[in-house]
Protein backbone atom coordinates (compact mmCIF):
# COMPACT_ATOMS: atom_id res chain seq x y z
CA UNK A 1 0.00 0.00 0.00
CA UNK A 2 1.08 3.14 -1.11
CA UNK A 3 0.70 6.60 1.20
CA UNK A 4 1.06 9.85 -0.45
CA UNK A 5 1.57 12.71 1.71
CA UNK A 6 2.46 15.14 -0.79
CA UNK A 7 6.08 16.24 0.06
CA UNK A 8 7.45 12.37 0.70
CA UNK A 9 5.67 8.81 -0.16
CA UNK A 10 5.80 5.99 1.72
CA UNK A 11 5.05 1.55 0.72
CA UNK A 12 3.78 0.23 3.64
CA UNK A 13 4.00 -3.42 4.71
CA UNK A 14 2.62 -4.90 7.58
CA UNK A 15 1.07 -7.85 8.53
CA UNK A 16 -1.70 -6.34 11.31
CA UNK A 17 -4.38 -6.52 8.95
CA UNK A 18 -6.28 -4.02 11.58
CA UNK A 19 -4.72 -0.67 10.86
CA UNK A 20 -5.13 -1.21 6.89
CA UNK A 21 -8.71 0.53 7.28
CA UNK A 22 -7.36 3.69 9.68
CA UNK A 23 -4.77 4.39 7.10
CA UNK A 24 -7.12 3.84 4.19
CA UNK A 25 -9.74 6.39 6.21
CA UNK A 26 -7.12 9.19 6.38
CA UNK A 27 -4.90 8.57 3.71
CA UNK A 28 -7.16 6.85 1.46
CA UNK A 29 -8.12 9.50 -0.76
CA UNK A 30 -4.59 11.15 -1.94
CA UNK A 31 -4.17 10.61 -5.42
CA UNK A 32 -0.50 8.82 -6.66
CA UNK A 33 0.74 9.99 -9.44
CA UNK A 34 3.78 7.11 -9.11
CA UNK A 35 4.47 3.53 -7.97
CA UNK A 36 7.55 4.85 -6.58
CA UNK A 37 8.19 5.92 -3.15
CA UNK A 38 10.59 7.98 -1.33
CA UNK A 39 10.84 5.19 2.10
CA UNK A 40 9.49 1.42 2.16
CA UNK A 41 8.65 0.60 5.86
CA UNK A 42 7.13 -2.12 7.67
CA UNK A 43 4.84 -2.48 10.84
CA UNK A 44 5.21 -6.04 11.32
CA UNK A 45 4.54 -8.90 14.37
CA UNK A 46 7.44 -10.04 16.65
CA UNK A 47 8.55 -13.11 17.10
CA UNK A 48 6.09 -16.35 17.04
CA UNK A 49 6.48 -16.48 20.41
CA UNK A 50 4.98 -12.76 21.04
CA UNK A 51 2.25 -13.97 19.09
CA UNK A 52 0.74 -14.89 21.64
CA UNK A 53 2.10 -13.72 24.77
CA UNK A 54 1.62 -9.65 24.66
CA UNK A 55 1.71 -9.26 21.11
CA UNK A 56 3.96 -6.44 19.94
CA UNK A 57 5.05 -4.91 16.58
CA UNK A 58 8.16 -3.06 15.19
CA UNK A 59 8.37 -0.87 13.29
CA UNK A 60 11.19 -1.02 10.24
CA UNK A 61 12.83 1.27 7.37
CA UNK A 62 14.44 -0.99 5.37
CA UNK A 63 17.23 -2.81 7.49
CA UNK A 64 16.45 -0.27 10.75
CA UNK A 65 14.44 -0.54 13.33
CA UNK A 66 14.46 2.93 15.31
CA UNK A 67 12.03 2.05 18.11
CA UNK A 68 11.54 -0.85 20.60
CA UNK A 69 8.78 -3.13 19.81
CA UNK A 70 5.28 -1.60 21.16
CA UNK A 71 2.23 -3.53 22.11
CA UNK A 72 0.15 -4.77 18.96
CA UNK A 73 -2.78 -2.79 19.93
CA UNK A 74 -0.46 0.34 19.17
CA UNK A 75 0.69 -0.89 15.67
CA UNK A 76 -1.00 2.74 14.30
CA UNK A 77 0.81 5.20 16.32
CA UNK A 78 4.13 3.62 15.48
CA UNK A 79 3.37 3.86 11.93
CA UNK A 80 3.21 7.40 11.97
CA UNK A 81 5.65 8.18 14.78
CA UNK A 82 7.95 6.16 12.54
CA UNK A 83 6.85 7.65 9.13
CA UNK A 84 7.95 11.20 11.85
CA UNK A 85 11.01 9.17 12.08
CA UNK A 86 11.80 8.93 8.03
CA UNK A 87 11.58 12.07 6.96
CA UNK A 88 13.65 14.13 10.27
CA UNK A 89 16.81 11.18 9.49
CA UNK A 90 16.80 11.51 5.64
CA UNK A 91 15.47 14.52 4.20
CA UNK A 92 18.82 16.70 4.08
CA UNK A 93 17.61 18.64 1.38
CA UNK A 94 15.26 21.10 2.94
CA UNK A 95 15.44 22.43 6.60
CA UNK A 96 13.14 20.51 9.08
CA UNK A 97 11.64 22.18 12.08
CA UNK A 98 9.88 20.63 14.62
CA UNK A 99 6.75 22.82 14.83
CA UNK A 100 3.00 23.06 13.39
CA UNK A 101 2.56 25.13 10.46
CA UNK A 102 -0.43 26.76 9.51
CA UNK A 103 -1.54 29.16 6.49
CA UNK A 104 -4.04 31.61 5.76
CA UNK A 105 -3.93 33.71 2.38
CA UNK A 106 -1.16 32.53 1.76
CA UNK A 107 1.10 33.90 4.91
CA UNK A 108 2.35 30.37 6.61
CA UNK A 109 2.97 30.60 10.57
CA UNK A 110 5.27 28.24 12.66
CA UNK A 111 4.70 27.55 15.71
CA UNK A 112 7.73 25.20 16.87
CA UNK A 113 6.85 24.17 20.61
CA UNK A 114 7.82 21.52 23.07
CA UNK A 115 5.27 18.37 24.08
CA UNK A 116 2.85 19.93 26.44
CA UNK A 117 2.33 23.26 25.05
CA UNK A 118 -0.61 22.52 23.39
CA UNK A 119 0.51 22.71 19.83
CA UNK A 120 -1.17 20.15 18.69
CA UNK A 121 -4.52 21.06 19.93
CA UNK A 122 -3.77 24.85 18.82
CA UNK A 123 -3.72 23.21 15.09
CA UNK A 124 -6.29 20.92 15.10
CA UNK A 125 -8.71 24.36 16.26
CA UNK A 126 -7.57 26.57 13.46
CA UNK A 127 -7.40 23.51 10.61
CA UNK A 128 -10.97 23.37 11.36
CA UNK A 129 -11.62 26.83 11.75
CA UNK A 130 -10.80 28.05 7.85
CA UNK A 131 -6.59 27.90 7.73
CA UNK A 132 -4.66 25.60 5.86
CA UNK A 133 -2.94 23.02 7.72
CA UNK A 134 0.76 22.05 5.98
CA UNK A 135 1.58 20.34 9.33
CA UNK A 136 1.28 19.28 12.53
CA UNK A 137 4.03 18.00 13.62
CA UNK A 138 7.35 19.10 11.05
CA UNK A 139 7.76 22.39 9.47
CA UNK A 140 9.33 21.43 5.91
CA UNK A 141 11.30 24.68 4.70
CA UNK A 142 12.62 25.19 1.14
CA UNK A 143 16.35 25.72 1.31
CA UNK A 144 16.59 27.88 -1.70
CA UNK A 145 13.62 29.97 -1.56
CA UNK A 146 12.66 29.76 2.23
CA UNK A 147 8.93 28.66 1.86
CA UNK A 148 7.30 26.07 3.86
CA UNK A 149 5.88 23.03 1.78
CA UNK A 150 2.63 21.83 2.83
CA UNK A 151 2.40 17.85 4.17
CA UNK A 152 -0.53 15.20 3.96
CA UNK A 153 -0.49 14.03 7.74
CA UNK A 154 -3.35 14.07 10.33
CA UNK A 155 -2.87 15.96 13.55
CA UNK A 156 -1.60 13.75 16.48
CA UNK A 157 -3.70 14.97 19.49
CA UNK A 158 -3.14 13.57 22.87
CA UNK A 159 -5.33 12.68 26.07
CA UNK A 160 -7.93 15.96 27.40
CA UNK A 161 -7.52 17.94 24.00
CA UNK A 162 -9.57 14.79 21.87
CA UNK A 163 -12.13 14.95 24.05
CA UNK A 164 -12.10 18.62 23.78
CA UNK A 165 -11.64 18.58 19.47
CA UNK A 166 -14.35 15.93 19.65
CA UNK A 167 -16.54 18.51 21.67
CA UNK A 168 -15.42 21.30 19.90
CA UNK A 169 -16.08 19.86 16.10
CA UNK A 170 -18.43 16.76 15.89
CA UNK A 171 -18.32 16.08 12.57
CA UNK A 172 -15.03 15.47 12.48
CA UNK A 173 -12.81 12.21 11.72
CA UNK A 174 -10.91 11.06 14.02
CA UNK A 175 -9.01 7.18 14.16
CA UNK A 176 -9.81 5.61 17.22
CA UNK A 177 -8.05 6.46 20.63
CA UNK A 178 -5.27 4.07 21.49
CA UNK A 179 -4.72 4.07 25.53
CA UNK A 180 -1.61 4.55 27.36
CA UNK A 181 1.22 5.07 24.33
CA UNK A 182 4.69 6.90 25.72
CA UNK A 183 2.60 9.72 24.91
CA UNK A 184 -0.49 8.80 26.85
CA UNK A 185 -3.49 8.03 25.27
CA UNK A 186 -3.52 9.41 21.22
CA UNK A 187 -5.54 9.82 18.15
CA UNK A 188 -5.24 11.26 14.80
CA UNK A 189 -7.37 13.52 13.12
CA UNK A 190 -8.30 14.20 9.25
CA UNK A 191 -7.81 17.99 8.97
CA UNK A 192 -8.37 18.35 5.83
CA UNK A 193 -9.19 16.24 2.20
CA UNK A 194 -6.60 15.82 -0.46
CA UNK A 195 -8.75 17.73 -2.62
CA UNK A 196 -8.16 20.34 -0.23
CA UNK A 197 -4.21 19.31 0.13
CA UNK A 198 -3.72 19.15 -3.51
CA UNK A 199 -4.66 22.99 -3.74
CA UNK A 200 -2.00 24.17 -1.39
CA UNK A 201 1.29 25.73 -2.65
CA UNK A 202 4.36 26.64 -0.73
CA UNK A 203 3.82 29.48 1.10
CA UNK A 204 5.73 32.45 2.58
CA UNK A 205 6.36 32.22 6.31
CA UNK A 206 5.36 35.63 8.00
CA UNK A 207 6.25 34.84 11.39
CA UNK A 208 6.93 32.39 14.01
CA UNK A 209 5.02 31.92 17.17
CA UNK A 210 6.45 30.02 19.63
CA UNK A 211 3.08 28.98 21.75
CA UNK A 212 2.81 27.38 25.18
CA UNK A 213 -0.81 26.88 27.25
CA UNK A 214 -1.19 27.84 30.80
CA UNK A 215 -4.61 26.68 31.93
CA UNK A 216 -6.80 29.73 32.77
CA UNK A 217 -3.61 32.41 31.49
CA UNK A 218 -4.31 35.52 29.78
CA UNK A 219 -2.95 35.78 26.86
CA UNK A 220 0.63 37.11 27.22
CA UNK A 221 3.10 38.31 24.00
CA UNK A 222 6.67 38.34 24.38
CA UNK A 223 8.17 39.54 21.75
CA UNK A 224 11.46 38.18 20.72
CA UNK A 225 14.54 39.46 19.03
CA UNK A 226 16.53 37.85 16.29
CA UNK A 227 18.79 36.32 18.42
CA UNK A 228 16.25 34.33 20.68
CA UNK A 229 14.43 33.82 17.41
CA UNK A 230 17.57 32.18 15.74
CA UNK A 231 18.82 30.26 18.94
CA UNK A 232 15.38 28.61 19.59
CA UNK A 233 14.63 27.74 15.85
CA UNK A 234 17.82 26.28 15.56
CA UNK A 235 17.67 24.23 18.31
CA UNK A 236 14.07 22.79 17.44
CA UNK A 237 15.67 22.04 14.31
CA UNK A 238 16.13 18.18 13.25
CA UNK A 239 18.65 18.65 10.54
CA UNK A 240 20.27 22.54 11.71
CA UNK A 241 23.90 20.99 12.18
CA UNK A 242 23.54 18.18 9.52
CA UNK A 243 22.64 21.13 6.67
CA UNK A 244 26.34 23.12 7.94
CA UNK A 245 26.17 26.35 6.36
CA UNK A 246 22.82 25.88 4.25
CA UNK A 247 21.12 25.35 7.19
CA UNK A 248 22.29 28.26 9.15
CA UNK A 249 21.47 30.48 5.79
CA UNK A 250 17.80 28.83 5.99
CA UNK A 251 17.22 30.05 9.77
CA UNK A 252 19.60 33.72 8.93
CA UNK A 253 16.74 34.23 6.39
CA UNK A 254 13.98 33.47 8.23
CA UNK A 255 14.17 35.14 11.08
CA UNK A 256 14.98 38.26 9.19
CA UNK A 257 12.17 38.33 7.04
CA UNK A 258 9.67 37.04 9.70
CA UNK A 259 8.02 38.17 13.19
CA UNK A 260 9.03 36.57 16.05
CA UNK A 261 6.85 36.10 19.41
CA UNK A 262 6.29 34.02 22.30
CA UNK A 263 3.13 33.71 23.44
CA UNK A 264 1.06 31.87 26.33
CA UNK A 265 -2.58 31.15 26.48
CA UNK A 266 -5.27 29.98 28.04
CA UNK A 267 -7.83 30.38 25.39
CA UNK A 268 -7.92 29.24 21.73
CA UNK A 269 -10.01 32.27 20.84
CA UNK A 270 -7.62 34.46 21.95
CA UNK A 271 -4.96 33.12 20.08
CA UNK A 272 -7.22 33.62 17.18
CA UNK A 273 -7.48 37.17 17.49
CA UNK A 274 -4.24 37.85 17.98
CA UNK A 275 -3.11 35.92 14.93
CA UNK A 276 -5.44 37.33 12.70
CA UNK A 277 -4.45 41.19 14.27
CA UNK A 278 -0.92 41.54 15.08
CA UNK A 279 0.76 38.63 12.71
CA UNK A 280 -1.31 38.71 9.50
CA UNK A 281 -0.64 41.51 7.25
CA UNK B 1 43.42 42.79 26.92
CA UNK B 2 41.88 44.55 24.25
CA UNK B 3 43.06 42.07 21.78
CA UNK B 4 42.30 41.94 17.76
CA UNK B 5 40.60 38.66 15.93
CA UNK B 6 39.85 37.61 13.10
CA UNK B 7 37.01 35.49 11.85
CA UNK B 8 38.42 31.64 10.92
CA UNK B 9 38.70 30.86 7.11
CA UNK B 10 35.84 28.18 7.57
CA UNK B 11 33.18 30.73 10.49
CA UNK B 12 30.41 32.64 9.00
CA UNK B 13 28.70 35.45 11.13
CA UNK B 14 25.76 37.12 10.88
CA UNK B 15 25.09 40.25 12.59
CA UNK B 16 21.40 40.67 14.23
CA UNK B 17 19.47 43.93 11.93
CA UNK B 18 17.66 44.53 15.48
CA UNK B 19 21.43 45.05 16.98
CA UNK B 20 20.51 41.86 19.66
CA UNK B 21 24.10 40.05 18.71
CA UNK B 22 26.08 37.82 16.78
CA UNK B 23 25.77 33.93 15.34
CA UNK B 24 28.64 32.59 14.33
CA UNK B 25 28.56 29.09 12.59
CA UNK B 26 31.79 26.96 12.49
CA UNK B 27 32.13 25.28 9.31
CA UNK B 28 34.93 22.91 11.37
CA UNK B 29 32.85 21.14 13.66
CA UNK B 30 29.04 22.75 12.25
CA UNK B 31 28.65 24.52 15.74
CA UNK B 32 27.17 27.83 16.19
CA UNK B 33 27.20 30.37 19.02
CA UNK B 34 24.69 32.66 19.93
CA UNK B 35 26.45 35.96 21.66
CA UNK B 36 24.47 38.70 23.36
CA UNK B 37 24.72 42.67 22.52
CA UNK B 38 25.25 43.73 25.96
CA UNK B 39 23.77 47.06 25.78
CA UNK B 40 20.85 45.67 22.97
CA UNK B 41 17.61 47.86 23.51
CA UNK B 42 20.15 50.97 24.12
CA UNK B 43 18.76 53.64 21.11
CA UNK B 44 22.46 55.30 21.69
CA UNK B 45 24.59 51.98 21.32
CA UNK B 46 22.33 50.60 18.34
CA UNK B 47 24.43 52.00 15.37
CA UNK B 48 28.14 51.54 16.85
CA UNK B 49 27.04 47.85 17.01
CA UNK B 50 25.80 47.65 13.32
CA UNK B 51 28.67 49.35 11.96
CA UNK B 52 31.23 47.64 13.85
CA UNK B 53 29.18 44.33 13.66
CA UNK B 54 28.80 44.60 9.35
CA UNK B 55 32.15 45.24 8.90
CA UNK B 56 32.58 41.86 11.03
CA UNK B 57 31.26 40.27 8.01
CA UNK B 58 34.29 40.33 6.09
CA UNK B 59 35.92 37.41 7.32
CA UNK B 60 39.58 39.25 7.28
CA UNK B 61 38.74 42.13 9.08
CA UNK B 62 40.26 42.35 11.95
CA UNK B 63 38.09 42.89 15.16
CA UNK B 64 37.29 43.79 19.07
CA UNK B 65 35.01 41.31 20.58
CA UNK B 66 34.42 43.56 24.05
CA UNK B 67 33.93 46.49 21.89
CA UNK B 68 31.27 44.76 19.67
CA UNK B 69 29.21 43.28 21.87
CA UNK B 70 30.03 45.79 24.86
CA UNK B 71 31.20 43.09 27.32
CA UNK B 72 32.70 44.31 30.49
CA UNK B 73 36.45 42.89 30.47
CA UNK B 74 35.95 39.50 32.27
CA UNK B 75 33.51 38.48 29.96
CA UNK B 76 35.28 39.31 26.89
CA UNK B 77 37.70 37.27 27.93
CA UNK B 78 35.69 34.47 28.69
CA UNK B 79 34.40 34.93 25.35
CA UNK B 80 37.43 35.01 22.91
CA UNK B 81 38.68 32.21 25.01
CA UNK B 82 36.26 29.54 24.10
CA UNK B 83 35.64 30.77 20.57
CA UNK B 84 39.71 30.88 20.19
CA UNK B 85 39.53 27.23 21.68
CA UNK B 86 36.53 26.49 19.52
CA UNK B 87 38.23 27.42 16.24
CA UNK B 88 35.54 30.23 15.73
CA UNK B 89 38.31 32.88 15.22
CA UNK B 90 42.16 33.34 14.97
CA UNK B 91 44.35 35.99 17.25
CA UNK B 92 45.42 38.92 14.70
CA UNK B 93 48.89 38.99 14.65
CA UNK B 94 50.60 42.16 12.72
Amino acid sequence: MLINTGAYSFRVNTDKKEITPIIDSLYGDCVNKSDLADFKIKVLSTSILRRFLKPQVSFFCDQHTPFKPLPASQAYPLLEWGMNWCIATHDHTRLLVHAAVLVRDGQAIIFPASPGSGKSTLTAYHALSGWSLYSDEMAVIDLKTGLVEPVYRPVCLKNDSIDLVKKWFPDSIFTPIWRDTQKGDVAHLKALKWSEHACLRPAKIIAVVFPKYVKDKELTIFKLNQLQGFETLSKNSFNYSTLGESGFNAVDRLIRHAKLFEIEYGSLEDVSEFLAEDVLI
Amino acid sequence: MNASYVLHAQTKLRVMQDGSGIVLFGGLNGRSVFIQNRLFGNESSFEKFTELADSLEHSDSKFQIQSILNLSEDEALKVETWLLNNDFISAYSH
